[in-house]
């Protein structure tokens, strides 16, 4: 295995141990007091909801795409998980800007950390990929060297709306003071 | 509709979002939200509000 595979590797069981140790403590604590939002829930079930309906508009999109030019925009595996990644950050920015995505008793910082981490393993597997002499595009069609890069692409999304929920929740805050 | 009856019984505890939704066990974001009456709260939730604040659900969620 080369270098590259074993950072990623690394940063997987980093990213594991780190949630595995922070969701037991901190849900003991939330499971003791009873908390959770009424308000995030709802957030969170009207964000599956429109997750489902565009992953299902973009499967039937992409049916008929193949059905009517017997060929895809790219490798089969990449149009599926982008179908999937699509899903993901719907749901994601859906919650973050209604302020449903950060349970309570979670840290921000925690999270962001997360999707950072998310975000450098798939660059350094998309960038050896491309060392390794792996092609974005051949015979007019996304390769599938193109996934590290697309999963890169949703999680930095979600970041960028993270930072910029912030920056309002944090300007609301100060006008309620 | 805002929740101004909300807002006055918090401010007049010296009460901020923050430390109320700490209190109840929701987010800061939710408290907000039903003071400027985006979200009505559940039954149970107005009960935890009232207790909070020391209200009734009359004094704070009847019109």
């Amino acid at each position: 295995m080369d270098w590259g595979l074993w950072i990623m590797f690394s940063i997987l069981v980093v990213m594991v141990v780190c949630v595995a140790i922070i969701s037991n403590r901190r849900e003991s604590k939330a499971a003791q007091d009873g908390i959770f939002d009424e308000r995030q829930v709802k957030i969170r079930g009207d964000a599956f909801k429109w997750s489902f309906i565009v992953m299902v508009v973009y499967y039937m999109a992409y049916a008929i795409l193949i059905s009517f030019t017997n060929d895809g925009l790219g490798a089969p595996e990449l149009m599926i998980f982008i179908g999937l990644e699509l899903g993901l950050v719907v749901c994601s920015v859906y919650c973050i800007l209604r302020d449903a995505f950060i349970a309570i008793n979670r840290s921000f910082v925690f999270i962001v950390v997360m999707v950072i981490c998310c975000i450098v393993a798939q660059l350094i597997g998309y960038f050896r990929e491309r060392i390794q002499g792996a092609l974005l595009i051949e015979d007019g069609k996304l390769t599938s060297t193109c996934l590290p890069l697309s999963i890169a692409f949703s999680f930095g999304i979600i970041l960028v709306a993270l930072f910029v929920r912030r920056h309002y929740q944090k300007r609301e805050e100060q006008n309620e003071a | 509709m805002k929740n101004l009856k909300l807002k006055a019984a918090r401010a007049s505890l010296d009460m901020s979002q923050e430390e109320l939704a700490n209190k109840i066990g929701v987010s800061r974001q939710t408290i907000s939200a039903i003071e400027k009456g985006d979200y009505n709260p559940t039954i149970k939730l107005c009960i935890s509000i009232c207790r909070e604040l020391g209200r009734t659900l009359d004094d704070l969620f009847w019109e």
